[in-house]
């Protein structure tokens, strides 16, 4: 048995962007655990700084090619809530619409592609395509319908253009939309065996309790607006985001990190399932008892779990929005027009990571004077160290190899987006 | 369905990783061919397999780590080069085109012809623009694509 163990993983492979994992254990007590977080610098807040409102979303969409749509939508909803812009019926059925399409689409790839390797033992999707052609198949089929879906309301795949402050420069078809619906509806039986596969994996059983925070609605399942609840008791309007977040700088990483009651909070599908988890679709309900989960959920490792549910969740949900459009048909809407008068907004939506805010200061020139965004990730990080830190002792007798793995299962369940990673390709000529 | 496609791809906040949806704007501007559309398909990932369907053939623009110049470009198909996206460690964000064309390869995904115009970068930090040697080869690249497309 080991007693003595250094761990120093150096990025964690297939979490978005990197971050490393330090493990040091003496004589089976574990010493200075970390998780370091290369984050992205605060390059986004200096950037919007100066610039029209109206850039602002086309810029923090590019935060990420995976949640390009839930920054834009942060980002339009500060600088609607600055300038008091009301939306229209149909412009919240559009945001909604496309937001399903980016939650199924970063799930299915975070579920398929990131995590579920891991249960077959291969070190990445291409050799699991090799072994479970017809999964990863399923997989590519799904993201293609989320791809299609974001691609028809933002008009353009991966960043959407459509989207701007006070609604949409262009609004689908009602045949579009119709032939959405009919590909949703078919999806179903890819979601039932999406349900079916990841009810077989052997989930990693560790529980820890923490408090779990995200939004909740009177009305739906909250992914857009709502107000900040934990499962601490207390709830929050938005504006108030700083009481929850408390960031503070620590010394071993360069992204901030954040606690409210405890020492820290979990934000992502598990807190989203177990505060709003009334709310789900039946269909949902139904995914989860086939799961087997349940609220208060205090495995980590079931984050993973939560996104099958809400995949579920999302492709219904995505059906009931197409439903009323249909019936209510899609016209095209004046474009909001600046007033001259700016203001200070917060913007807060559900990105697939968890909880995510902007928050803009506009002025009367309708430029932006300052700018905040509190990522998902940088909140978990608190609690995916204290994870470790509990998690770490309970292990420590089945070796190195063994740590090693579940330790970046863990990181890979909160599925951590960090987004410093360049992306360009490395070429050598043969 | 317009069957070429003209794929710029990279982050233009990354500095010259940017070049994929410079080249893009700038072709937006032009006068193409009624079969020829052009798009910023920005950092796809995997997402990119389903940007190829339907399509008769595809142009990609890219940042490269070639080992050459910073600005200098090449133009090469997928079976010129080892793409050298390692497949041990894979994200989603780095994985881009290399990781999307070995996925193919193992599903037996059958994809148009392909062919790359990598650009070797001087910098891929978080910078909006440029490095001046990549803005100065923008307008050869542009035209090396241009007639790439008529060919």
């Amino acid at each position: 048995m080991p007693q003595n163990m250094k761990i120093d993983v150096h990025h964690v492979t297939r979490v978005e962007g990197h971050g490393n994992i330090v493990v040091n254990a003496k004589n089976g007590v574990l010493e200075g655990g970390r998780l370091d977080i290369v984050e992205t610098p605060r390059f986004f807040e200096a950037m919007l700084r100066g610039r029209p409102y109206t850039e602002a979303s086309h810029i923090t969409s590019r935060i990420c090619g995976i949640c390009a749509v839930g920054h834009a939508t942060a980002s339009l909803r500060a600088s609607e809530n600055a300038l008091g812009v009301e939306l229209s019926e149909q412009a919240w059925l559009l945001r909604k619409l496309i937001f399903f399409g980016e939650m199924l689409d970063s799930h299915v790839l975070h579920t398929y592609m990131l995590v579920a390797p891991d249960f077959f033992k291969v070190g990445s999707v291409i050799p699991l395509a090799g072994i479970a052609p017809d999964a990863v198949l399923r997989a590519l089929r799904v993201k293609k319908l989320a791809g299609d879906l974001c691609a028809m309301i933002g008009g353009r795949h991966t960043h959407p253009i459509a989207m701007n402050v006070g609604g949409f420069t262009h609004v689908p078809t009602i045949e579009q939309i119709k032939s959405i619906r009919e590909r949703l509806i078919a999806a179903r039986k890819d979601m039932d065996d999406t349900v079916a596969l990841f009810k077989t994996l052997p989930w990693p059983q560790f529980n820890r309790e923490t408090e779990y925070v995200a939004l909740s609605k009177p009305d739906e399942y909250a992914f857009i607006d709502g107000t900040i609840t934990t499962t601490d008791g207390g709830s929050y309007h938005i504006n108030d985001y700083k009481k929850v977040t408390n960031e503070k700088c620590v010394e071993h990483s360069s992204a901030k990190h954040t606690a409210h009651k405890r020492d820290s909070y979990m934000v992502g599908a598990l807190a989203r399932f177990n505060i709003n988890y009334e709310q789900l679709h039946p269909r949902a309900h139904q995914a989860a008892e086939t799961l087997g989960i349940k609220p208060i959920c205090s495995n980590p490792y079931y984050n993973t779990v939560a996104q099958v549910v809400e995949m579920v969740h999302s492709v219904e949900a995505a059906i009931t929005i197409c439903d009323e459009l249909i019936a209510r048909g899609i016209k095209k809407e004046e474009p909001y027009k600046f007033s001259g008068k700016g203001g200070n907004g917060v913007g807060s939506c559900e990105v697939p990571r968890g909880i995510l805010f902007h928050n803009y200061e506009i002025g009367d020139d309708g430029k932006i004077v300052n700018a905040n965004c509190i990522i998902p990730t940088g909140q978990n990080l608190a609690n995916i160290e204290a994870d470790r830190g509990a998690l770490v002792p309970q292990i420590l007798d089945q070796g190195q190899e063994k740590v090693t793995m579940a330790l970046e299962m863990l990181v890979r369940a909160y599925d951590p987006c960090i987004s410093c990673s360049v992306h360009f390709l490395n070429v050598k000529f043969v | 369905m317009k069957r070429t496609l003209i794929l710029g791809l990279g982050n233009p906040l990354q500095g010259d990783d940017g070049i994929g949806c410079r080249v893009v704007q700038e072709l937006e501007k032009r006068n193409l061919p009624d079969d020829v559309e052009v798009m910023d398909g920005g950092t796809p990932g995997i997402g990119l397999l389903n940007l190829f369907e339907r399509r008769d053939r595809v142009i990609i623009i890219d940042a490269a780590e070639m080992g050459l110049e910073p600005g200098e470009f090449r133009c090469f198909a997928p079976d010129d080069i080892t793409l050298t996206g390692s497949t041990q460690r894979f994200s989603l964000h780095r994985s881009g085109v290399a990781d999307a064309l070995a996925l193919a390869r193992e599903l037996k995904i059958e994809l148009p012809p392909i062919v790359f115009f990598g650009v070797q970068p001087a910098s891929v930090e978080w910078r909006d623009g440029l490095a001046p040697p990549v803005q100065r080869a923008l307008p050869q690249v542009i035209e090396a694509v241009l007639k790439q497309v008529k060919q």
